[in-house]
C-alpha cells in the first residue's frame, strides 16, 4: 500500500476516525485503526466492539492495499506534523508502516488487516433518510432518563420506533420515563423498533454536530444500528431484551392539570435545590399547591430550608413531592412557556407535559397528545409520614 | 460435516465431550454448557474452538479468526487472582444483552469455580433466561463444585484426563525427544505433558523435587535449603512465564502499564503454580516409591529416575509412602489458601519425613 494525502485533511479524519478505538480491550487489534487505500481515497475504521466509526480521507492512491496501525502513536503524530504532504506505506514483509511528511520519516509497528473484526454493511436499500435536527433533538430530549446502571443493560438504552412518518424514543431508569415523538418529513414503510445505547445515540449528535449535512441516513438491521452523516458512517450494536411496557404505567385519567410558568419554575429549583445537595437519601424538594399559587419546598436537616412561591392555576390545596434532580430534569427538557402537572394521589406517578394543546385549561380529555411527555415517580415526603 | 469435523481438528482425547459438542453444533446448541474436569485436559481449548465456531456460524475465515481470539463476539473473561470480580460480572451481563457485532451469536466463557456468592447471584438471572442467542460456556474442576444453582441451568459436559499413549503420540509428532517421559509427567494433561517437554525451567524444578523427596536424611538445616531452592526454581518458572507475556505484545515500544501488570500476574500465578506442581511432583514421586515397593516398577511415572527411586525404597524398607503422598494434602489446601509457598513445604516435608522415618527408626 502506498499513498499520499494532505496532512490536515487525513489528521482531520483521522481524528475523527479515532472516536471509535477502544481503549481498554485485551484485543490490541482494536486499539488500531484499519487504513485501507483504494479509488482515490483512504477509508478509515475503527471499533472497541460497541460502536464503530468509518470514514474516508481523499488521497492520491499510487498501490491499493490495507493495514490496522496503532491509534494513538497514529494520531499523535499526524497531528503534530505540519501542514503539507503525508507519504504512507506499508511494507508486509516487515510488518511496518512507513510514515513521511518531508523530511521527517516514522515508522510504526502494524497488524495485519485480515485480523480485523468484520464491520456491518450499510443496508442501501433497507436504509431511510430524515432530517438529523429532528433525530438529534429527540435524543436530546429523552436523554435525561436513560438508567446509567449497567446491571440491567435494556435501561441503558434509548427504545427508538419509526412508524409512519414519526420517529419515537423511550427512555427510563425505573424512576422516569421519557417519551418524545416527533413528526419527519419522511415515510417509511412498516415499522422499525430497536433499543440502542444512549450513549452511542449521543455520539451521532456530536457527529451531526461536527458535520455540515442537514440528513442523516439511518440502516436498522438485525443487530446494529448504522447512521451516516456525510462521509462518516457510524454504527452501534443493539440492545437484546425487553424494554419496560412503558404504555402500562401511564395513568389514563388525572384528578388535576395545573400548569405553571416554566421559566420561573426552573430558576426557582435551582435556588431551593442548592439546599437538597446531592445526598442519599436524597431530600426531597416538596411542590404545595394552594388556590392560585405553588410553593416550593426543600427541608434539609442538614443545611436549612428553601421557600419560594409561585402562581400557579390550582384550584385546592395539594402537596406532592418529588427527587429535586429528576424534577429539574424534566421541567428542563420542555421548551413550552408553561409546563402542565397532570396528577393523582400525592404518592401515584405524575406527568409533566408542554402546554401546547393544553390552551383550553384544565378539564377535558386529551384530544391533541403532547409530542413530549415525562412521567415521574413521586417521593415520600418525610415530614409528612 | 466436514466443517464440523475441522472444528475440532488435532484436539487429543475427550472423544465423547467432542462428539456431544460436535453433534450440538450440527443439531442446535444450548445456551449455557458447563465443562467440568480436572485442569489442564483441554477445557479450554475445544472451549475455544467450540466458541470460535459458534459465533462464526459456518463462515470459515470469521472462524479461524475467532479461534486466535480476535473475534468481537467471543468472549474470554478470566477471573482478576482468585475471583471473577463484580466489574467483570457486570461486564458480562452487558455483553449477554447485546446483538452479536458481527457472527452469528455471542459467547462468553467463564470461570464457574472462581464465581463467588455475589457474582453467582448477580449473574443467575442472565444465565438462566439470557437475552437473545448468547452461549454460555462455564469451566469447573469438578460439576460437584459448582453451586447447583449454577449447574442446573447448563448443559454438562465431562472432561478426563487423557490416557498417557495417545499423550505421548501427539508428543512425538511435535518431536519431543522424551515423549513418554513427558507424557507421564502431565498425568493426562496435554498442556502439561507439552510444558515439560518444551520447558527447561519446569524440568529443572522437578531435579531440585527429588532431591527433596529424598531429603529425609538431612537435618532441618539441609531441608530448609531444599525447600529454598523449590521456590527459587518456582520463580524462575514464574519470570519466564512474565517475559513470554511481555513479549507476546506485539507493541513492546507501546507497552502499557496494564500490559505489564497483566504480564506480572501471568508471571505470578506461573510461580504459584509451579509451587502446587512441586507438590504435585512430590506426590508422585512417592506414588512411584509406594508401587516400586510393592513390586509394581512398571506403574512408575518417573520413567527415567527408577534407579533412584529403587535405591531409596531399599534405603527405608519401613516407609509408608502411600501415608506420605497422603500427607501431602494439607499441603494443597495451604496454598489454595495462600499459605506461603515456603512455610506449606516445609510443613509438608517434615509430616511426609514422619511417614518415610516413621517405623526404621523406632527399631
Amino acid at each position: 500500500m502506498r499513498v499520499v494525502c494532505n496532512t490536515d485533511i487525513f489528521s482531520r479524519k483521522l481524528a475523527q476516525a479515532s472516536r471509535g478505538v477502544s481503549n481498554r480491550s485485551t484485543i490490541q487489534l482494536l486499539g488500531g485503526i484499519l487504513v485501507e487505500a483504494g479509488s482515490e481515497a483512504v477509508k478509515l475504521s475503527a471499533t472497541d466492539m460497541e460502536i464503530s466509526v468509518r470514514t474516508s480521507s481523499p488521497a492520491e492512491v499510487e498501490e491499493d492495499g490495507k493495514v490496522v496501525i496503532p491509534a494513538r502513536i497514529f494520531n499523535d503524530i499526524v497531528r503534530s506534523l505540519p501542514s503539507g504532504q503525508l507519504t504512507l506505506e506499508y511494507d508486509g514483509s516487515t510488518g511496518t508502516v512507513r510514515l513521511a511528511a518531508g523530511e521527517n520519516k516514522y515508522r510504526i509497528r502494524a497488524y495485519a488487516a485480515e485480523d480485523f473484526p468484520q464491520l456491518p454493511e450499510f443496508g442501501e436499500d433497507r436504509a431511510f433518510k430524515m432530517t438529523g435536527e429532528a433525530l438529534v433533538d429527540t435524543v436530546e430530549k429523552v436523554s435525561r432518563s436513560y438508567s446509567r446502571d449497567e446491571t440491567r443493560p435494556v435501561l441503558t438504552g434509548i427504545l427508538i420506533s419509526f412508524e409512519d412518518n414519526r420517529v419515537r424514543m423511550v427512555t427510563t431508569d425505573s424512576y422516569r420515563l421519557s417519551i418524545k415523538e416527533t413528526e419527519l418529513a419522511t415515510t417509511f414503510d412498516g415499522n422499525r423498533e430497536a433499543i440502542i445505547p444512549a450513549r452511542a445515540m449521543q455520539e451521532v449528535g456530536r457527529i451531526f454536530a461536527a458535520s455540515d449535512d442537514e440528513q442523516i441516513e439511518v440502516d436498522l438491521s438485525e443487530n446494529q444500528a448504522l447512521f451516516r452523516i456525510g462521509d462518516v458512517l457510524f454504527g452501534t450494536r443493539l440492545i437484546d431484551g425487553n424494554f419496560p411496557e412503558y404504555r402500562r404505567l401511564l395513568p389514563t385519567s388525572f384528578e388535576r392539570r395545573i400548569s405553571v410558568d416554566r421559566e420561573n419554575l426552573i430558576e426557582t429549583l435551582r435556588r431551593v435545590n442548592l439546599f437538597a445537595q446531592r445526598q442519599t437519601p436524597p431530600v426531597p424538594v416538596s411542590l404545595s399547591f394552594s388556590e392560585g399559587a405553588v410553593e416550593v419546598i426543600v427541608r434539609s436537616q442538614e443545611i436549612g430550608e428553601a421557600h419560594e412561591k409561585l402562581p400557579s392555576s390550582s384550584e385546592d390545596d395539594f402537596l406532592i413531592s418529588f427527587n429535586p434532580g429528576y424534577l429539574l430534569d424534566g421541567v428542563s427538557a420542555l421548551d413550552s412557556e408553561k409546563v402542565v402537572f397532570k396528577c393523582n394521589e400525592p404518592l401515584k406517578p405524575c406527568i409533566i407535559v408542554p402546554n401546547d394543546g393544553e390552551e383550553n385549561g384544565g378539564g377535558g380529555d386529551d384530544d391533541t397528545e403532547p409530542d413530549f411527555l415525562y412521567l415521574i415517580m413521586p417521593m415520600r415526603d418525610p415530614s409528612q409520614s | 460435516m466436514t466443517a464440523m469435523a475441522e472444528t475440532f481438528d488435532g484436539i487429543v482425547g475427550n472423544e465423547a465431550a467432542i462428539r456431544a459438542l460436535a453433534k450440538a453444533l450440527d443439531a442446535g446448541v444450548s445456551h449455557a454448557y458447563l465443562f467440568h474436569g480436572p485442569p489442564g485436559v483441554g477445557k479450554r481449548t475445544v472451549a475455544r474452538r467450540f466458541g470460535a465456531a459458534l459465533v462464526a456460524g459456518g463462515d470459515l475465515v470469521a472462524e479461524e479468526r475467532a479461534r486466535r481470539g480476535l473475534h468481537p463476539d467471543l468472549s474470554e473473561i478470566r477471573p482478576e487472582g482468585m475471583f471473577t470480580l463484580m466489574d467483570q460480572v457486570r461486564e458480562v451481563v452487558k455483553l449477554a444483552s447485546s446483538r452479536p457485532f458481527e457472527g452469528a451469536r455471542r459467547v462468553i466463557m467463564l470461570d464457574a469455580d472462581s464465581f463467588n456468592a455475589e457474582s453467582a447471584n448477580a449473574l443467575l438471572k442472565t444465565l438462566e433466561e439470557p437475552e437473545g442467542e448468547t452461549v454460555f460456556i462455564l469451566f469447573a474442576n469438578a460439576r460437584e463444585g459448582v453451586m447447583p444453582t449454577i449447574s442446573s441451568r447448563a448443559q454438562s459436559i465431562r472432561f478426563d484426563p487423557v490416557p498417557r499413549p495417545e499423550v505421548a503420540e501427539f508428543l512425538r509428532t511435535r518431536g519431543a525427544d522424551e515423549p513418554e517421559l513427558y507424557a507421564a509427567l502431565g498425568r493426562g494433561s496435554v498442556g502439561l505433558s507439552v510444558r515439560y517437554a518444551e520447558e527447561g525451567e519446569l524440568r529443572s524444578l522437578r531435579d531440585v523435587v527429588f532431591r527433596a523427596a529424598f531429603s529425609f536424611d538431612e537435618d532441618f538445616e539441609g531441608r530448609y535449603k531444599v525447600v529454598e531452592e523449590i521456590v527459587d526454581r518456582a520463580k524462575k518458572v514464574g519470570e519466564a512465564r512474565e517475559k513470554a507475556v511481555l513479549e507476546g505484545f506485539e507493541e513492546p515500544d507501546l507497552r502499557t502499564k496494564e500490559e505489564a501488570k497483566r504480564a506480572e500476574r501471568a508471571g505470578k500465578a506461573a510461580r504459584d503454580g509451579a509451587v502446587r506442581e512441586a507438590v504435585e511432583l512430590l506426590a508422585m514421586l512417592f506414588r512411584d516409591a509406594g508401587v516400586v515397593r510393592f513390586g509394581a516398577g512398571d506403574l512408575v511415572s518417573n520413567v527415567d529416575r527408577v534407579g533412584e527411586i529403587e535405591a531409596a525404597v531399599e534405603r527405608t524398607p519401613d516407609a509408608d509412602w502411600a501415608g506420605a503422598s497422603a500427607s501431602l494434602e494439607e499441603a494443597r489446601t495451604g496454598l489454595a489458601y495462600n499459605v506461603s509457598s515456603e512455610a506449606t513445604l516445609e510443613v509438608a516435608l517434615s509430616l511426609t519425613r514422619r511417614q518415610i522415618l516413621g517405623f526404621s527408626r523406632g527399631s
